[in-house]
This record gives structure tokens, sequence and C-alpha cells, in this order.
């Protein structure tokens, strides 16, 4: 043991005092030679002969200090380096080949690069919080696999009953943009999150002023008290200012902030950032806690370190059911389950995890085919140094030198290629950020390169240059020092080589192709789809009225508004609804036949408040009866109209009209059918809701509310400005908010797909275009060897249209090739697809030929240039060459 | 460049720490041993005997100090370990076999 103590102490000497070790073997042998000379003169030489003759017998000192130097064991260390810098010179030597390496490099790292900080902020990366491993969110899952994740209150409190102490299970409302009023001071937008007493417990957050949420501030009905976080806190107070005790009035309710969140926390959203977080038993009405139909809470827990894990799940599985058994008998069973929510509850990241790993698999095949075309440049590289190698390895060089020397240059070509990979990334990533939907709450990543993305770029750099490298350093390792091999032979090698890799970059590149393609059409049927309503002519817009104006007043002033806009020349017509039109989620309640109140059956349906007109202004058809007169928005009126999906359901073929509808929505109520319309997708087009069934309730004229929709026909632009000025004339603290028009936040809904397919097609136009370029390489190389051969055909009299034609079916062979392995490939890739493409087949054999077809028509485009050299050979210079 | 053969590099290790045994040396003196007792038989020149030497050292067979030498001059001074000392018998051992068998067969046949 001590002896390997000794040695290691030797070689780290030899390294870090390595001019005080060579001072020493300098003189250790300068000291022989003078003991040598000494012995000279000793034995009757001269001074000079002795010199000279000690000098002989000493033969090559530099020789020996090498081998003492190798004795010691850590040159590798040094070999290194000389190569890294000879490496360096080399490159500098050539450098539109280092260019082109590192541009293709870069390239391939940086999609990567970008797609994979994307997914790292997005789902992987944790929350500021201790051991965020202990972090769970409670999902149920039907058999189907159907997820959600919303809880009532009472049911949050039965399993928060039922972890005991083993668990401190929190809830959150989720953030809304919402008006609040700090200070008294006129009211302003800030994101709240309603959450439960115990969450900054229970994720372990603390205050970096005052004190968070505490338990206790659940009692006796919710303490009115707010904590804000710390970009607030810089943000909108006076610097130093110590904002605690200062009022903030969120709906009525006045709230006093206690404390200050510690700095980088933002609430367990990763693309979303609370500014104030309140205690949802005071914000929530009493009614809302109490019921169980108000399914509007994420919950999540923290377990303790030293807890079964699957012995809690159950038990919170247990009440759950429960609970469903005595609440909703009418629904298929579900059971819970944890789900590791280190990173958050990012929404976001749930809904991209699948188009996020098709980008990753895109960008590692693009990648591929810049290593590929990498491995080409280097072994041509490698070719014209022979001669070169095969010096140094007569010189004495080992085959491991030459080796390491490759893929030493390699790697510094994929650390510099790293480098303008993060560069391209960085705004690579925040384009893809960009196309990400906004939703009513801007998206803020933080997507500032992390260590973790940093390291994952150097592998992704290593493993590439190695990649690309190994053919070529086993060549040149391979080097005979005499050139035994027949030079035609390395040639046909080579050329084999580079021919595989050709084949691989276009079945890569059609694969791309065809989902690229399959992406496109889908994106254009969804813009295209028929959704029910005219969504291009209509603008949509918030009204807020100051807080003076009490609850009577503000009804009247809607009312006003929704008149002057109508007025305004270009509106064709005004409505509003508190629902949305065209939006993720919405209001659902229960209806039924009366008497006919089936708990097994499915009776849900969608439910929409609007004004007058409301069908008029979307556009939305009659089929049957008629829609709301102004009779109907009158109070204690209970007339609905149902869509045809609806009166289906309940009627079969007979007339709904006149029929009569129990609704259990805000209450339970008898309605009468008055009307049917045409299906109307409000909630997406590809979801499907409560079973399509929609039931439209009026709302009654004294207590408008909601978003306002107008239908016009000029441009948005010009409507805001003249809405404004209806506002302002109405008073000055009228203000119109979120104008915008509707057609927005239809396409807004498939930001998923277009994101998807916008990378998918630059992903593929990149791959095209590292398949041409290596297909041209290759064809060139080919053309070059056979130059030969055309030259004797064209000798003999062969038209130059015949060697053109040769040169083509080598590509088309190529082609073909690679269709064979490509279209099985491209099969499998777009079943990951599946569920995503809309109107479309995942085979559609179109896309497939088209694809194929564009490869080929590339091909032939590569092909060019290398068959016109060849068709221009001249025969006799051709024979000539050696 | 060629390494000297198994054989030879073996059997100057062995010499080397025969010589060192018997009291530190520096390295002239080590070959200059050698030159003596062998009768200038076996004489080694300094491109064989420093790395030698150092590889020993790194094996750590011998110990090396620098001190002053009998003319005056600083020079590093190799001594025997104890692990050297077992590692020395072993090849002694070894070298005394195989050259036993040699010797059998070359004036044998």
């Amino acid at each position: 043991m001590s002896r390997w103590l000794t040695q290691f102490r030797l070689r780290l000497r030899s390294l870090i005092r390595k001019g005080r070790v060579d001072r020493e073997l300098d003189e250790e042998l300068q000291y022989h030679l003078e003991r040598e000379v000494e012995h000279g003169m000793v034995e009757g030489l001269g001074p000079q002969e002795a010199r000279y003759a000690a000098l002989r017998a000493m033969g090559a000192i530099t020789q020996s200090k090498e081998e003492c130097r190798d004795m010691r064991g850590l040159n590798w260390i040094e070999n290194v380096v000389r190569d890294i810098l000879y490496a360096v010179r080399g490159l500098r030597r050539s450098p539109v080949f280092s260019l082109v390496v590192i541009l293709s490099l870069a390239l391939g790292i940086g999609a990567n690069t970008a797609v994979y900080s994307v997914m790292y902020a997005v789902l992987l990366r944790s929350l500021p919080v201790n051991d965020p491993e202990h972090l769970v969110q409670l999902v149920s899952y039907d058999s189907a696999g159907d997820v959600n994740n919303s809880y009532s209150f009472r049911h949050f409190n039965e399993m928060k009953a039922a972890l005991g102490n083993d668990g401190e299970v929190f809830a959150t409302r989720g953030q809304s943009l919402a008006r609040v009023s700090i200070a008294g001071q006129k009211s302003e937008s800030a994101i709240v999150e309603e959450v439960t007493a115990n969450y900054f417990t229970g994720l372990q957050v603390g205050a970096s002023d005052g004190r968070v949420l505490l338990p206790h501030d659940d009692e006796a009905g919710g303490n009115p008290v707010a904590v804000i976080s710390h970009t607030m806190w810089q943000r909108r107070f006076a610097a130093g200012s110590r904002a605690i005790g200062t009022t903030v009035k969120h709906k009525d309710k006045v709230y006093t902030i206690v404390g200050i969140a510690e700095e980088n926390f933002h609430g367990v959203e990763a693309d979303k950032q609370t500014n104030i977080w309140i205690p949802l038993t005071v914000s929530l009405p009493a009614y809302w806690l109490a019921s169980t139909g108000s399914q509007v809470m994420q919950v999540m827990a923290r377990l303790k370190a030293a807890a079964n894990r699957a012995q809690l799940e159950s038990a919170a599985d247990g009440a759950f059911r429960r609970f469903r058994a005595e609440h909703f008998t009418r629904e298929p069973s579900r059971h819970l389950r944890f789900r590791p929510a280190g990173a958050g509850l990012s929404s976001v990241g749930l809904e991209y995890r699948r188009p996020l790993l098709i980008l990753m698999i895109s960008a590692a095949v693009v990648l591929l085919l810049c290593c590929a075309n990498v491995a080409n440049l280097l072994l041509a590289r490698q070719q014209a140094r022979r001669h070169e190698l095969a010096v140094r390895l007569s010189l004495g060089a080992s085959r491991g030198r030459v080796f390491e020397q490759v893929l030493v240059e390699a790697i510094v070509l994929g650390m510099m290629g790293a480098i303008g990979g993060l560069a391209l990334a960085f705004a690579g990533g925040r384009l893809l950020v960009g196309l990400l939907p906004e939703g009513r709450i801007p998206i803020s990543l933080d997507l500032t390169p992390d260590l973790q993305v940093l390291a994952f770029t150097a592998s992704v750099a290593l493993t590439a240059a190695f990649a690309a490298a190994l053919v070529p350093a086993l060549r040149a390792s391979g080097t005979k020092e005499v050139e035994g091999l027949r030079q035609d032979a390395r040639a046909m090698g080579r050329l084999r080589f580079g021919k595989s890799l050709v084949i691989g970059q276009v079945a890569g590149s059609l694969v791309l192709l065809i989902a690229a393609g399959l992406m496109t059409q889908t994106l254009r049927n969804l813009r295209l789809a028929d959704i029910g309503f005219d969504r291009n002519a209509l603008v949509a817009f918030e009204a807020s009225f100051p807080d003076e104006v009490s609850a009577e007043r503000r009804g009247a002033a809607f009312r006003e508004l929704t008149q002057r806009v109508g007025a305004l020349p270009g509106v064709k017509g005004v409505t509003y609804s508190p629902e949305s039109i065209y939006a993720r989620s919405g209001w659902a309640g229960l209806a039924y036949v009366p008497g006919e109140f089936n708990p097994r059956a499915e009776q849900q349906v969608a439910l929409l408040r609007v004004g007058p007109h409301f069908f008029d202004v979307l556009g939305i058809r009659l089929v049957q009866g008629r829609v709301f007169s102004a009779a109907d928005h009158q109070p204690a009126v209970r007339t609905v109209v149902i869509n045809q999906a609806a009166a289906r359901h309940y009627f079969g073929g007979r007339s709904p009209i006149g029929q009569r509808l129990e609704i259990k929505g805000d209450g339970t109520a008898v309605f009468e059918v008055i009307g049917v319309v045409r299906d109307v997708k409000h909630y997406g087009i590809r979801d499907r809701v409560c079973g399509d069934r929609v039931a439209y309730l009026a709302l009654s004229d004294d207590r408008p509310m909601g978003t306002i929709l107008a239908s016009s026909a000029i441009g948005s632009g010009g409507l805001l400005q003249l809405v404004r000025a209806e506002a302002r004339q109405m008073g000055p603290t009228v203000l119109i908010e979120r104008f915008r028009p509707v057609e927005g936040d239809v396409s807004g809904m498939t930001a998923k797909e277009r994101m998807v397919g916008t990378l998918a097609i630059v992903l593929a136009g990149l791959a095209l275009v590292l398949a041409v370029v290596g297909l041209y390489g290759v064809l060139a190389y080919s053309v070059g060897q056979r130059r030969r051969e055309f030259g004797v055909r064209l000798a003999l009299g062969a038209a130059p249209s015949t060697v053109l034609s040769m040169v083509f079916r080598e590509a088309l062979l190529l082609v073909g090739v690679a269709l064979l392995i490509g279209i099985p490939g491209a099969f499998a890739f777009s079943r990951l697809l599946r569920g995503f493409v809309y109107g479309i087949a995942l085979t559609d054999s179109n896309t497939f030929a088209m694809a194929s077809l564009t490869v080929a028509l590339v091909a032939c485009v590569a092909a060019l240039i290398p068959a016109r050299r060849a068709a221009n050979v001249d025969p006799a210079s051709a024979l000539r060459f050696e | 460049m060629s390494k000297p053969t198994d054989l030879v590099q073996g059997t100057l290790d062995l010499l080397i720490l025969k010589v060192v045994a018997l009291e530190p040396m520096h390295g002239w003196a080590i070959a200059h041993r050698i030159r003596q007792i062998s009768s200038n038989v076996l004489q080694v020149g300094e491109s064989a005997l420093y790395p030698a030497l150092h590889k020993l050292e790194q094996q750590g067979w011998i110990e090396a100090e620098w001190k002053m030498s009998e003319n005056n001059r600083r020079a590093k001074y190799y001594r025997l370990t104890r692990a050297g000392s077992k590692a020395m018998a072993k090849e002694a051992d070894q070298w005394e076999r195989l050259s036993a068998a040699i010797s059998l067969i070359v004036r044998g046949a």
C-alpha cells in the first residue's frame, strides 16, 4: 500500500514539479558525463580526447532523457496537451475545413441543446425548495388513463386527513390574472394564487422578510393575510420600503401583507410567476368551500422522508374513493396515484411532454447526419495527409498516439462546435418559447443556460466528435508505413464507407420529411376546420369599471357600453358571455329530463350563459325552434337553447321544442327548450367535452357580465380606438382590457401542433441540406475515382449523355436503398405522432410519395455537378492520370 | 525505437539491485562497479542505466537521495528498499534457474 503511495507521489511530482524534475535529470546526466571524462583522464587520455570518448560512450542523451521521463508514467497528459496544440495549429492552417466542420457541428449541437433546454426548463428543473424529490401531486386516473387533477375543498380535506402526519397535504387553486388594489391606490393587474394556509410549510419555502402563510391562517374562517413574491416587492414597492402591513384589495376582500417570499420562488408552475398568495379559505365563497361540485384545486403533498410511499398512496386512494362513492355515484371509478412533482405542476409540461420528445428525437437525427458529414470530411482530410502519417509512423510514433491525435483533433473541433451550438441554442430556445401559446398569463420560462444544460451540451459535443472521428482515427492508425496497399483498394474502402453513411443520411432526412409533411397537413386541417361559428369577424374584450361603482350601477354601465359599441359604424352586432366561447375549459352541469335522473347515465352538459343576440353575432345556425328574444333575457324566465348533440341525446327522434329539461348548474331548475342550434366546438377542435352536448342559458338583463363579443367589418386596430373612445366618453376610469380578435384565441389552442410542426419542418429542412451535402461529396469522390473509366468510355465513342446517366443512376441507386430503409423507419416514427395528427392518416400515401419524390429530386440536384464533370472528362488526360 | 529485450532489461535490474544492496551509490558509480566486477565484460551505457534506475525508483524497489559525492559535487544516490531486497531475492532465484537451464542446453546438445 505504501509502495503505491510512493509511486503515486512520484508521478504527481513528475507532473507538478516538471521543471524541477527535468533539471534534476539534467544534473544527474551531467554528473555522469563529468565522471566519465575524469575516468578517461585517469586512464591516460588528454582532456579533449577524454571528453570526446565520454560523449561517444554516452550516445544520445535526449533519448535517455525521454526514456527516463517515460518511466515516470504521467506522460500521457503531456501528450494530450501537445496533441491539442498540434491540432489547433493544423486547423488554423486549413480554415475552410475547420469552419465547415465547426458550423455543421454547431448546427447539430445547437438544435439539440435548444430543445433540451426548453424540456429542462419545462419538465425537469426542480423547484427551488428543499428536497424536491419528496413532493408529489395527487392525480386520479380512470381505466382509460384519463387524468384528472382537480378536487373540491371537501375532497382535499378528506385526503389530508388520510395522510395524517406522514405527509403535509396542501393545495392551490392555480394562478389567475386579477385586478388588485394595493394600499388603496388605482387597481392594477397582478397574478394571484389562492392557496391553503399550509402551502408554504408544505413546500418548505420561507420568507425573506416577515412571515409566510402558516397553517393557523386557515382557522376560524380564515385570516385575511397575503404574501407577495420577492420580484413583486422589488418591482412594485419603492426601494427599501417594507411593504409589510400594506393592504391589498382583491375581489371585495381586503388582505394585509404579512411577508415577502424567498427570492426565486414563484409558485409551483415552472412557466408562470405568482405575485401574490392569499388563503383560499378567505377568497373563495363559503358555498364553494362546502360544495362537492366546485373542483378547482390542485393538490400536492410533501411526504416525510421515512414514510412508506406505497402505503400512503393506498391510504390516500382509499379516502379518495370513499368520498367519490358518497358523492359521485354515477361516474366511472377512478384511482388516485402520486405523481412526482419535484419540478412543479407545469401544465405546459404535461401537455408538451410528447411533442418535446418528438422534437428531441428529430434533433438527434439531425445531429447524426451532421456527424456523418463531419466523419466524411475528417476521412478526406486524413486521406490527404496519409504521407505525413506514414512518415510519422516510420519515425517511431506509436499507432496509439496517431489514433489519439486524430481523436483529439475531432474533440477540439467538437468543443468549438459546442460553443457555436450554445449560441445558436440560446437564440433558438427563445424562438421555441415564443411559439408556446400565451393563455391569459404570459409564460416566462427561465432559459438561461443552467449547469445541467451546459453539461448536456458538452456531452453531446464529445459524443458527436467521438462518433465522427472513430472511423477516420481507426483508418489513420491503420496506415501502413510503406504504402503497401494499392491505392485503388483504399479508395474503394473509403467509397463504401461514404456511401453507407450517405444512405443513412438520406433515409434519416426522409423520415423527418414525412413527419414534417404529416404535421403541415395537420396544421392546415386545423386551421380550416369548421368550428361552428364565424371566428373571423369577431373581436372580444373585457371591460372593467372603477371600484367605486356599485353593483347595480355596474350593470347599467355594462349595458350602456354594449349599446354604444353596437352603435359604432362597422359593428354588425354585440353580445356578451361570462363563459369563454372558445377555450380549453368551461362550465358544466347536469341535465336530464325531469323525473328521469339516472345516476348511471351520461348526463353532463356544457353550460354557457349568453347575452342578447348571441347566436346572430356568432353566426351559429338555428336548426329548429327559435333563439332567445328580449323576453327570454328577463329575470326568472327559464328557457334554454340546446345544440343538436344534446337534442339527439335527450330526445332521440322527437322534437325537443317545448320539452322540459332539469338543469343542475348554479342551483337546480327546470327549463323549457325553445330552440336547437348547430353543434359548435367551444372547447377545441379535437376534444370531446360532455359528449359534445351544450346548453345555452339566457343571461338576465339586470346582471349583464362577462366578455363582450362584437362582430365587425373593420379591422381590430381601428375598432379598438373607437371602442376606447366610447369608453372614455362614459367615464375616465372605464377600462377596455384584452382587446383581441377571437381568431387569435382559436389559433392559440393549436399552438402545440404549430410549435411541433414548425420545428419539424425546420429540422427536416436541415436534414435535407445535410443529406445533399453528403451526397454531393460522395458522388464527387466516386466520379473522381472513376475518371479513367469515363475517359475510356468517351474515347471509345460513348455519348456524354451516357456518362451523365451513369452518374445519375448511381445517385438514384443510393436513394433507392435509402428509401428501402427510410420508409419502414418513417412508419415507425410516425407512430409517435398518433393522437397528434388531424384529418390525415398516419400512413397517408400522398405524403409518403411526395417525400420520396422530393428526396429523389434533391439527389438529382446533388448529382448535377459531379455528372457534368464526368461528362466533361477529357479522355486523353484521364487515361494519362496516375 | 526498439526497447531493450525483456531478458536484458530484467538482468540489468538485477545487477543494479545487487550493486546497490552493498551500499548506496550514484548512477556512474553503479555502472563503474558493474564494469569492474565483470572485468569490463558488461559495459552499461547511461542510455540503458538511467531509464532502468528511474523505473526501479518508480516501482519502489530503490530510493533516491541527493548527497555530496566524493569529488565535492552533488549527486543522486540510490539505496535499496525493503521491498527491493525481497524483489532482488526473487529475481536472483529466477536468474539462477534460467541460466542453469540455458547452460544445460548450450553445453549439452
